[in-house]
């Protein structure tokens, strides 16, 4: 595992249940943009970032035709993606209709396990103020 | 889509034991990459080496950019992020990694692809319990 591959987070005092909690939440890195990603994927491989960002835009139409006939749609690495439904319950068979038990259907993801160890393996480090005189402390 | 009748019972909570009916997918299969990328080959000018080439590619940046920390977006299918979860302490020096309980992923789905969603057709297929009640 690289070594920059690590996850900050910041400690922030929270109210819980009324009362004074200290919890650690994650501070995100900068937003990777599409264009950005499609550069980089580019430079690892013989491909124009056009013929990348023309290539997901093709992955995307096939997933959401797959997704809208109620498919599960895996990506090698990535995870699932499937149709989400928020569901209510009845007492009555009768009356488990479309109109009374679905509230709403979204998109679901499944991360794919080497995901999530990539996660799980990455460092963790905590964020201070003090990092911006060189005092940061790596966990 | 079509969804059949499901009948669940509650394990847990004041209700414990009593029968509910609800709506459900069903058991899915998952549609394989290589399907995903045969369907690309036929319709664009990609080959299925090149497509399997630039998403092996685009899996591996994007796990190394999530696990750095970073929130990716994912053009018109929406946007990935890591996530954790942790306990809260009473005392601030208490706070520390150890209370990372788990760290995860999210997918922010655009708008559009829920909204396709949102307007799909259903259809409720007859299941045993309907049958069972005919009789």
């Amino acid at each position: 595992m690289a070594r920059n591959n690590y996850l900050t987070y910041e400690v922030k005092p929270r109210k819980i249940l009324g009362k004074d909690r200290w919890i650690a939440t994650l501070r995100l890195a900068n937003r990777c943009s599409f264009d950005e990603i499609a550069k980089e994927v580019a430079a690892r491989t013989s491909c124009q970032s056009g013929e990348i960002s023309g290539f997901v835009n093709a992955l995307a139409y096939e997933i959401y035709k797959w997704l809208e006939i109620g498919e599960n749609v895996e990506i090698e690495g990535l995870g699932t993606f499937y149709p989400k439904m928020i569901t209510k319950m009845v007492d009555n068979v009768e009356d488990a209709t479309i109109k009374n038990c679905i509230s709403s259907i979204t998109t679901g993801f499944r991360p794919h396990t080497d995901l999530k160890n990539a996660i799980k393996n990455a460092g963790l480090k905590e964020y201070t103020k003090a990092k911006l005189i060189n005092t940061d402390k790596e966990e | 889509m079509d969804i059949y009748i499901v009948r669940k019972k509650l394990t847990v909570g004041p209700h414990k034991g009593k029968e509910y009916f609800t709506l459900s997918r069903g058991p899915r299969r998952n549609l394989p990459t290589g399907n995903l990328l045969e369907e690309i080959e036929n319709a664009t000018t990609l080959s299925f080496a090149d497509g399997e080439m630039m998403l092996r590619t685009l899996v591996e940046v994007v796990t190394e950019k999530i696990s750095q920390g970073h929130s990716v977006d994912l053009g018109p299918l929406g946007t990935i992020k890591p996530t954790i979860k942790a306990t809260s302490v009473k005392n601030r020096k208490d706070c520390n990694s150890k209370t990372i309980t788990n760290r995860g992923v999210q997918f922010i789905a655009r708008a559009e692809l829920n909204e396709r969603l949102k307007n799909m057709s259903l259809r409720v297929k007859n299941s045993n319990i309907r049958k069972k009640k005919a009789k």
